[in-house]
């Protein structure tokens, strides 16, 4: 009993230590960005959460090996860890026992808005601009890894934007055309089922792409602002933003939008339900430009397919040029370890990186290179990456993000019973504003 | 005859081997029936190992669009191709292997001793004793992770394999220490007598009769625990940095993509690799769990 006594202690301690201030003192100031002395090569790590095989591991790999050749001694260990929550739980362990390496990946959470609070990671604001590279960073790419209050402290190294690509063929026989407003889509979809056609096909596994519906008529009716207040509290799903869009999910529920049984159906079914001329539109981003716009596409397909971007509404207070466009997980510099080695190979990568990126046909996150498009590219592939040439300024944030875990938990549930139609959309909002009431005082503090 | 109070061991499933028949005799209801209950069994068994095996041979394109029970329309090596390309199987396999034998060896050894000196040479408060080691089994592992984490970096121990064994074995040690104490009780007092008698001290006592005769709770106990270590993933995840130490649950991650997109034909194909070690020792180890059942230490 004793034992279990002191492990119960030992647990509760940690928990502490969790939460409370770090109170390790820094050694050094997160806003000195320009670290004077000699670079002494070392290995440094960067903790990240990107596919294995993928451009940024790879390019980043090929730079630090060249690197290496003028500063011998120096080498980057790359640690990817692509599962995404067996990602967060490895980053607040190393956290917890004061062992960040020297780069690491993170979204701009509050965990993560905490660890800046302690002096933990270098503003990257300041960073970026000594290194004379801010400027050529897309505002919207350091738009979405900012914090709330405006702060950077991560630096990107993606861009995507999201479509809704479509099927003209599937839309002819349906006798329906793109969509004006976010509110013809319910009727779109009853027009397609009546012709045989799944209107949508939708990862339902995955969650998060139900959860972007949900954003977007706030986002058309309110902007931006919106999911700011909302995950404090501030707002609630019975104004008149949120009512909008809970009725909406709910209409596109009755009108069978989403494909049978979506909601267990994963990434590569919704892909290949569209590719196979299935369904007739698919939400996603420009990260699957190399399947959805190359010869890599299903030929039975290849010449019907096409994509609108987000449908604006009446009144909207956004643009037709304001979407969502992310720029994935950011890089975040470790304070406690940044030396002048850190400095320079930051300096030397992050100099060379973009030009290496969008030789892979991948928008930069700056916009100083232009995309190399592939080969076997269809014309799409260009349109796609013309897009981001005339965006606005705002964006569109994907709720997963914004939420407090808990709450987001419980709507990525609660969505997927409110298109199904097994929740009102009155039982719906009481359910969300109840958790958000409960949730987000402790989690915003 | 010795009684099991082992838990049933889950059983890997093994082709059934053909029965001994020395001579062709008239098959009677009776035999007919368990024959057909035991080839259901197999079918049941083997079907899902069958299934990972075909799909792992099928074209990406046609597990996402046709239905994934069907029989592939084509079959192709190529997924074993790319399984190989994107992730680091051997490597993966080889620290498995490590971490789940390094884990075993230390169960085993300190689970046997530590039984035999609760149950068989007794000393004042060995039933506390042994009631500590059980509460054990009620401590959730998550708890130990930011300790452990804290205190291998203060040694130097994180990234290394003994940070995975030590909490593996520490986490499996109540359960053993169970079953070895259990089967303990049925060794007969008078063996150890007479073995006193004939002038052998407690260390030989438990080399030489205390051993060979529990070779079977052995293999149960290991059975059970390398189940669970094989497939461990949080103390590998929170321990392990680098690549060259992923055990297989780490190293089947490479095949998640950008946003969720997993690339199930390539894991599919890394999963029939990765658990063909696995079977192998398993079965070779169930046939040793069945001989160890069928010997005792008094016939009678």
């Amino acid at each position: 009993m004793k034992k279990l006594l002191r492990a119960a202690a030992v647990a509760a301690v940690t928990a502490l230590a969790l939460t409370a201030c770090g109170g390790g003192g820094t050694a050094t100031d997160p806003s000195n960005v320009t670290p004077t002395g000699e670079i002494k090569p070392r290995e440094i790590s960067w903790l990240l959460s990107r596919p294995a095989d993928g451009a940024v591991i790879n390019i980043m790999k090929k730079l630090a090996d060249d690197y290496a050749k003028d500063h011998p001694g120096f080498a980057l260990n790359l640690i990817t860890t692509p599962d995404r929550p067996s990602y967060i739980q490895k980053l607040e362990t190393l956290a917890a026992a004061n062992k960040l390496p020297e780069l690491f990946d993170t979204d701009a959470t509050p965990f993560a808005q905490e660890l800046a609070k302690q002096g933990k990671m270098v503003d990257a604001d300041k960073l970026l601009k000594s290194l004379d590279v801010y400027d050529d960073y897309r505002p919207g790419a350091l738009d979405y890894q900012r914090f709330d209050d405006g702060s950077l402290y991560m630096i990107p190294f993606q861009f995507e934007l999201e479509f809704i690509w479509y099927n003209k063929a599937l839309f002819e026989k349906a006798g329906v055309s793109v969509p004006k407003s976010l509110d013809d889509i319910p009727a779109m979809c009853t027009a397609l089922r009546n012709s045989g056609i799944t209107p949508i096909a939708i990862d339902g596994q995955d969650q998060w792409p139900l959860e972007r519906y949900v954003a977007y008529q706030p986002f058309r009716e309110a902007g931006p602002d919106f999911v700011q207040k909302l995950k404090k509290g501030e707002a609630s799903f019975t104004d008149e933003a949120g009512q909008k869009t809970v009725n909406w999910m709910a209409d596109l529920g009755k009108a069978k939008c989403f494909q049978e049984g979506f909601s267990a159906q994963g990434y590569s079914d919704a892909q290949n339900q569209f590719t196979s001329g299935q369904a007739a539109m698919y939400n996603i981003g420009t990260w699957e430009l190399p399947s959805l716009a190359t010869d890599k596409l299903n030929p039975e397909v290849r010449d019907d397919v096409d994509f609108f971007t987000l449908p604006t509404i009446e009144g909207s207070v956004t643009a037709a040029n304001e979407f969502v466009s992310p720029s994935g997980i950011g890089m975040a510099v470790n304070s406690k370890t940044y030396d002048p080695l850190v400095s320079d190979f930051l300096k030397f990568a992050l100099a060379k990186y973009p030009a290496e990126y969008a030789a892979t046909g991948a928008l930069s996150p700056t916009t100083n290179v232009q995309t190399a498009i592939p080969a076997n590219a269809t014309p799409l592939y260009k349109k796609a990456l013309e897009t981001a040439t005339t965006l606005g300024d705002k964006q569109a944030m994907p709720w997963d993000t914004q939420l407090d875990p808990t709450t987001n938990g419980r709507l990525q549930q609660e969505l997927v019973l409110l298109v199904q139609g097994n929740i009102s959309p009155e039982q719906f909002t009481k359910t969300m504003d109840d958790a958000i009431k409960q949730n987000a005082p402790k989690f915003f503090k | 005859m010795i009684t099991q109070t082992a838990p049933s061991t889950p059983r890997a499933s093994a082709p059934s081997s053909p029965v001994h028949q020395r001579r062709r005799r008239k098959p009677s209801l009776y035999r007919t029936l368990s024959r057909v209950l035991i080839l259901l069994i197999v079918i049941v068994q083997v079907y899902p190992l069958a299934w990972l095996f075909l799909t792992s041979l099928r074209t990406e394109q046609d597990f996402a669009t046709g239905d994934p029970f069907a029989l592939p329309s084509s079959l192709t090596w190529e997924n074993y191709a790319r399984a190989f390309e994107t992730g680091d199987l051997g490597r993966n396999i080889l620290n498995s292997f490590i971490v789940t034998m390094g884990a075993n060896i230390l169960i085993v050894l300190f689970g046997m001793m530590a039984a035999y000196a609760i149950q068989v040479l007794g000393f004042r408060l060995s039933r506390f004793v042994r009631a500590l080691f059980l509460i054990g089994i009620i401590v959730p592992v998550q708890i130990a992770l930011v300790p452990l984490f804290i205190d291998y970096s203060a040694v130097n121990l994180l990234d290394t394999y003994q940070s995975m064994i030590i909490p593996l074995a520490g986490f499996a040690l109540p359960m053993s220490i169970y079953l070895f104490s259990s089967f303990f009780e049925y060794i007969p007092r008078e063996t150890y007598e007479a073995a006193s008698l004939d002038g052998a001290g407690p260390y030989r006592i438990f080399g030489l009769i205390t051993l060979p005769l529990s070779l079977n709770t052995v293999v149960t106990v290991v059975l059970v625990n390398s189940i669970f270590i094989w497939n461990d993933f949080i103390f590998a995840n929170t321990f392990v940095l680098s690549e060259d130490l992923k055990t297989i649950p780490l190293g089947l991650q490479n095949y998640i993509g950008a946003m969720g997109k997993v690339d199930w034909t390539a894991t599919f194909a890394a999963v029939c690799v990765t658990i063909t070690p696995l079977l192998l020792v398993f079965l070779v180890l169930n046939k040793a769990m069945i001989q160890g059942l069928e010997s005792g230490a008094t016939k009678g």
